[in-house]
């Protein structure tokens, strides 16, 4: 659910809307917006543990996906290269996440052209936290 | 006096990294595969799958008996031709990135 708490991160500084323009782990959906999605087990290493994770980017034109990404990416890396907190969920998860690094691993990937034809951009991250009790 | 061989515990280390990095990419392609791949009722793209192979490695899989024309719309597909080899093109993006990308990602 880290993922999640990531994604409620994005939401709370206006990058939109869980289940509007947010996705979580609903990838099918073939809706314009981020959409995130674990990739791989959490890998555990004394107190703490690292998930890494997929956010893609489908927009109203080619560049429209981009440039959200490149957006968060901006964000990442001014507001969270240190270390810091991932919020609850509620009412889905009461989880908060303490001493959190979220690590984008490598530029915007272009994935390819959907059914519609609009271009699917991707980042790839890991997020290295430790869970709150 | 002796020395030991440390080795083995090398080698098993590096079997885990190899796992996980396998895990990661395998993981990856799914998720690019299923934004890609054509959507009429959604049975495709919710077919999409990691599977671990007996012999070894991990393979991404699309088709099951409930959804048994996964193959053909890989290769066949009039409505949506953009959209023709979506696992491949999916593989394909993965294999074009810097491993060092997934070796960064399966490492804490």
């Amino acid at each position: 659910m880290i993922t999640l708490s990531f994604l409620k991160l994005l939401e709370d500084n206006g990058f939109g809307v869980i289940d509007t323009n947010l996705f979580f782990q609903k990838l099918t959906l073939d809706k314009k917006g981020l959409y995130i999605a674990d990739v791989g087990d959490p890998i555990s290493k004394g107190t703490r543990k690292s998930q890494s994770f997929e956010l893609l980017a489908r927009g109203n034109s080619d560049v429209d996906g981009y440039k959200l990404l490149n957006e968060v990416l901006d964000f990442l890396s001014e507001s969270y290269s240190t270390v810091c907190e991932l919020p609850a969920v509620p009412p889905i998860s009461l989880q908060t996440y303490s001493n959190v690094l979220i690590r984008p691993t490598a530029s915007i990937t272009n994935v390819g052209l959907d059914a519609n034809n609009r271009i699917i951009y991707s980042i790839t991250g890991q997020i290295i936290y430790k869970k709150s009790l | 006096m002796a020395v030991k061989s440390t080795l083995s515990k090398w080698a098993t280390q590096q079997s885990t990294v190899t796992d996980r990095i396998e895990d990661v990419m395998t993981g990856v392609i799914l998720t690019r595969a299923t934004m890609l791949a054509p959507v009429l009722t959604g049975a495709l793209v919710n077919d999409g799958r990691v599977e671990k192979n007996p012999e070894g490695g991990r393979s991404v899989v699309f088709g099951s008996n409930s959804v048994p024309y996964a193959r053909r719309r890989h290769f066949e597909n009039n409505l949506h031709p953009q959209t023709l080899y979506y696992l491949q093109r999916a593989g394909e993006s993965v294999a074009k990135e810097n491993i060092k990308k997934y070796v960064d990602m399966s490492e804490l």
